[in-house]
């Protein structure tokens, strides 16, 4: 019950299929304390995807889910997509108004906020991730990374208590990557990465989640998961970095 | 704008087309567009619409204008089904070129915060500029599938028969995960809108919340009955 209160994130047997197909999550179980940060990793279509979007309520999987001490069921989803902020994979699913400023002040202007205080938090969020001066620029005209960085901005603007991204490190150059990584370390959310990026994972969390066919396969410390070759290597991961 | 126009007028309005071809295509040349890359880039879009577009004529059976004996299939084309898919094809192109032209001219943005400047309703500036967000959407990745296949197509060994067959199958497949991968990712961005506390009603930056929720949803519902409508005119009679 005590580790229940420290508790972040706390998933028991946790299971999800899309319509008409096989169970993806079969029967996920983890808790993740306030501060943690943790990756998720996994071959492609081992779920991880699937999981994070089960945590925020999008999807509905069946089990115990507890963010932030509120069961996850739909009265608690305004409180609990207050609380979680989730990073797509793909940043042109993210951003979908006329302006950055736009995009990042979104949330805020949902949470009923008044003008002042969204336009700070707005500036705030932009500054954090080195776009504020992109605050009137078209977002779909952006470069990838910048389109990612703008979308993090989107999550931290509503400064939630957890942050979970999918894929942060796809498709960007090495300049990028490091950039992600600066903004992703200062963090003092507890934050969950979905990523095959083992070197990310490496500088950013102490913790390692292995997902593979819906099955948590490996929940333990990351550096001794990276000394496990066999591990890694049945599980499609690369620890050449 | 320019879809709203062309799909209001009556079928056979040819001064109307002419006007808006002209309109377009000096708005092209005042703002310096390499003319022959916007009329390619627009052609290449409209190729998929085309070969839905072909079967019609055949379909019609009343009046035919001619029958053909292709290996034992008699085929009828009516004149007015010719003239009638001819319009459409005119019609669907003027759209695809001006949307061509705007995402290129990336005037969105400014034209979005101008036609607030005018005093239109907050809301219409946000379902008109999430319908524009998606159209450049759309033509981008449409863009990108016919690259993808011109890269992939072999050259021709097959005759042009065997060429013509191939590319109908492939426009088909094109178009079909194009509107699956349109569906897609309007899941992801409702998911992703929710999650920022969108609910059902929309809200802006620039005006106080409003209230008659159920008018917004209407008009909501109205802006993509008509981007439905872009896509399927090609069955709608008339
Ligand atoms: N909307 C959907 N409908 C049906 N099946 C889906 C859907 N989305 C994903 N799947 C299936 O669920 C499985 C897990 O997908 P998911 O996207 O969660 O994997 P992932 O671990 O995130 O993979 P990747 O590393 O490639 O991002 C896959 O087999 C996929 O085909
Ligand atoms: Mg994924």
């Amino acid at each position: 019950m005590e580790n229940e209160q420290v508790a972040v994130i706390a998933v028991k047997d946790l299971h999800f299929a899309y319509a008409d197909a096989a169970e993806i999550l079969s029967g996920i179980s983890f808790s993740i304390k306030a501060g943690e940060k943790v990756a998720i990793a996994g071959p492609n279509g081992a779920g991880k995807t699937t999981l994070l979007l089960n945590l925020t309520g999008l999807l509905p999987g069946s089990g115990q889910v507890t963010v932030n001490g509120m069961r996850l069921e739909k009265k608690n989803f305004p409180a609990i997509r207050q609380s979680v902020g989730l990073v797509f994979q793909s940043p042109d699913d993210q951003l979908f108004s006329s302006r950055v400023f736009e995009d990042v002040a979104y949330g805020l202007i949902y949470q009923g906020m008044g003008k002042e205080e969204i336009a700070l938090r707005t500036q705030q969020a932009l500054e954090e991730v080195g776009m504020a001066s992109f605050e009137q620029a078209v977002p779909y005209h952006l470069s990838l990374g910048q389109k990612k960085r703008v979308a993090i901005a989107t999550v931290l603007s509503m400064r939630p208590a957890v942050i979970l991204f999918d894929e942060p490190t796809m498709g960007l150059d090495a300049r990028a990557k490091k950039q992600f990584l600066q903004i992703a370390r200062t963090l003092s959310q507890t934050v969950l990465v979905a990523t095959h990026d083992m070197r990310l994972a490496a500088a950013l969390c102490s913790r390692l989640l292995i997902l593979d066919e819906g099955h948590l396969v490996y929940d333990g410390p990351l550096q001794s998961a990276l000394q496990d070759t066999a591990l890694l290597e049945r599980h499609g991961l690369d620890r050449d970095w | 704008m320019v879809a709203f126009v062309v799909l209001t007028v009556p079928l056979f309005t040819w001064a109307v087309y002419i006007l808006l071809f002209s309109v377009l295509t000096a708005m092209a040349i005042s703002s310096c567009l390499p003319l022959r890359q916007v009329f390619k880039r627009a052609f290449l879009i409209e190729v998929p619409l085309v070969l839905i577009l072909i079967p019609l004529p055949f379909l019609n059976q009343t009046a035919p204008l001619k029958a053909l004996d292709w290996w034992g299939i008699t085929l009828h084309i009516s004149w007015s089904e010719l003239l009638r898919v001819g319009v459409l094809m005119l019609r669907s192109w003027l759209i695809i070129f001006s949307m061509v032209l705007f995402t290129l001219t990336t005037p969105a943005g400014e034209l979005l915060t101008s036609l607030s400047d005018l005093h239109v309703p907050a809301v219409l500036v946000t379902v008109i500029s999430l319908m524009w967000r998606y159209l450049a959407l759309f033509v981008d990745d449409s863009q990108k599938m016919v690259a993808a296949r011109e890269l992939r197509s072999v050259p021709a060994r097959r005759g042009k028969a065997g060429r013509f067959a191939q590319n109908i199958k492939s426009a088909g497949s094109i178009l079909g995960s194009l509107f699956i991968q349109a569906y897609d990712q309007s899941e992801r961005i409702y998911q992703a809108m929710q999650l920022r506390g969108f609910d059902g009603t929309l809200r802006s930056w620039k005006k106080e919340p409003l209230q008659n929720a159920q008018k917004l949803q209407m008009l909501a519902l109205l802006m993509v009955g008509i981007l439905f409508i872009m896509g399927a005119y090609g069955i709608d009679g008339k």
